[in-house]
């Protein structure tokens, strides 16, 4: 058995929504079944045999290979599995997902991980804006699971997020942990305005610190955390090169706040760059 | 049988079963995880007048430990999962809670959960803070050396109290050497402990007594002072005896630790131990029986 392989041959029809393709939703299909399997593209519906070229037969590991930004939706409510996609994505990658782990060698659109509740998703290059963000009419954000960008993340990553982690590895734009409710997101690059506005409880590891120019965090003063290690050794399980890098985090400067909203949320600043 | 030129009798150690878990303690280095143990498991001999019985497993190298400090893994057993609850609540909460620089995980992955810090975050006044971190939640309670870590909760598994085993020598030197060779080797068995002052109890005890108020006394047919007035288990070359009580996660454990001590106690020369014999209760009180001759096979 080899990884069932489908390869986009057809990069001209336009978005293509995804979310059908997930190792749950195709394991058990034979070959035939697969290449009628209608995949929405706009507002027509082409048979994924019209669409990718088929290979391998075991879809508990799927690869997507050739992918490109308008590809929306990939892993969609994945619940087990393993999914590695070669190349970019569109929009809402991971969107609700459950469990399994997909990792991306290229970019990721808006969206990526909203409403998530577990599960990995690790994406190689950057992400849009929404980063671990609310779904459309939600109250909360992320809501479990692990999310890696090795790049930089858009604005209001982790907005409303209620639990999981998430680590950048490059910048992150304004309003980083926006409303955040509980959870963690690391960041080891720059943020932009307006980090932690509005941040009910959490964490926000920041390798930089941040301008407070909203003035809702009060300086707690430089500590050593028993936490930092607890959270070392867990992204250690998805990601042991990040995980080292949170060593920074050993000593950091703690800030307490949104003092407008409770103030039980924090950010720790690497007191070592 | 006999091992080393010592008798071993033909007999069982009758042991309960119990609710037992692992807890983990770990502060910034190895002198304050054993105050932090040490209190933790004092005054935790048995659980006729203690509470519960406990003991230190063993240490832990720093990359053992959920937080990369030093640490111990402590167990405690009781007869009933209320009691663990109030003295996991009580001993974690005066004596690790207190003590500079801990941290406080479960060391058992199966289990029912029962609190660890779950209550006693409480103690950080609405300032305490939460972290979950995949299946696991911790809280970070602020204190004045800066944050008491501890995981939500541990977990209780079934376990086996009252494993046993005496040693009968010449004198009280050698019975005592004897005792603290078996606890060495004891204490390199995973999954026990010997709730015992050093491991070792001299004053074994018999269900029942004369007087109405007390439910055990001393096990006065193993007294050595007493062979001449009553119809005394020692022969007259018995000067003291010791017994081993060994409390364990499982039966294999507590077979283990009992087959280790009892090699090591009749190790040497010249070692004077005469016989080792076991404590029971005829087999009908225990539903766990380790027989000696068994067990050394």
């Amino acid at each position: 058995m080899s990884a069932l392989t489908l390869t986009l041959a057809d990069a001209s029809a336009g978005a293509l929504d995804l979310s059908v393709l997930t190792p749950a939703a195709l394991l058990g299909l034979k070959t035939t079944a697969l290449r009628r399997l209608r995949i929405p593209a706009g507002n027509r519906q082409i048979a994924l045999g019209d669409l990718f070229e088929v290979s391998g037969d075991d879809a508990s590991c799927l690869r997507l290979v050739g992918l490109h930004a308008a590809c929306h939706r990939v892993g969609r409510g994945m619940r087990e599995g393993r999914m590695e996609v070669t190349g970019r994505v569109g929009d809402e990658l991971g969107r609700e997902m459950r469990g399994g782990e997909i990792r991306i060698s290229g970019h990721a659109g808006a969206g990526a991980g909203m409403g998530m509740l577990g599960g990995y998703i690790q994406i190689n290059g950057s992400a849009g804006d929404a980063l671990g963000g609310l779904t459309p009419g939600a109250t909360r954000g992320m809501n479990g699971g692990v999310l890696v960008v090795a790049g930089n993340a858009g604005a209001r990553c982790g907005e409303r997020m209620r639990r999981g982690f998430v680590v950048v590895g490059g910048d992150a734009g304004e309003y980083l942990g926006d409303r955040m409710l509980a959870g963690t997101i690391a960041v080891f690059g720059r943020t932009a305005a307006h980090a932690g506005f509005g941040m009910r409880r959490g964490t926000l590891l920041l390798g930089h610190a941040p301008q407070f120019a909203d003035a809702g965090f009060s300086d707690c003063g430089e500590f050593e955390l028993g936490i930092m290690t607890l959270m070392r050794h867990y992204l250690a399980g998805f990601h042991p090169g990040f995980a080292k890098r949170l060593a920074r985090f050993s000593r950091a400067r703690r800030w307490s706040g949104d003092l407008g909203y409770g103030g039980k949320g924090e950010i720790l600043v690497a007191a070592t760059i | 049988m006999k091992i080393n030129g010592v008798a071993i009798d033909d007999t069982f150690a009758e042991a309960f079963p119990m609710k037992a878990t692992r807890i983990i303690v770990t502060a910034r280095n190895e002198t304050w995880v054993e105050h932090a143990v040490r209190a933790m498991t004092g005054f935790a001999t048995s659980v006729i007048a203690c509470g519960c019985e406990a003991g230190i497993e063993r240490r832990l190298r720093a990359g053992e430990t959920p937080d990369g400090r030093p640490g111990a893994a402590v167990l405690l057993f009781t007869m009933s999962n209320k009691e663990l609850i109030k003295q996991v609540q009580n001993r974690v909460g005066q004596c690790v809670l207190t003590s500079p620089t801990s941290a406080c995980f479960a060391g058992l992955e199966q289990g029912d959960p029962i609190p660890l810090g779950k209550n006693l975050r409480f103690f950080g006044d609405g300032w305490q803070l939460s972290k979950k971190l995949g299946t696991k939640r911790y809280w970070r309670v602020p204190v004045m050396d800066g944050e008491f870590v501890c995981e939500e909760n541990t977990r209780v598994v079934k376990a086996i109290g009252g494993g046993n085993f005496l040693i009968l020598a010449t004198d009280q030197d050698s019975a005592l050497a004897a005792s603290e060779r078996a606890i060495v080797a004891m204490q390199k068995v995973p999954g026990v402990i010997m709730p015992f002052p050093g491991g070792v109890v001299r004053s074994g005890s018999k269900v029942g007594s004369r007087y109405k108020t007390l439910p055990a006394s001393t096990n006065h047919l193993f007294c050595p002072t007493l062979k001449g007035a009553v119809k005394s288990e020692l022969t007259a070359e018995v000067g003291a005896v010791l017994e081993i009580v060994i409390d364990g996660l499982d039966a294999e454990s507590i077979s283990e630790a009992t087959r280790v001590g009892i090699v090591a106690a009749c190790r040497g020369r010249k070692h004077g131990v005469l016989r080792i014999s076991a404590g029971n209760y005829g087999g009908s009180l225990g539903p766990f029986h380790f027989k000696l001759r068994t067990i050394l096979e």
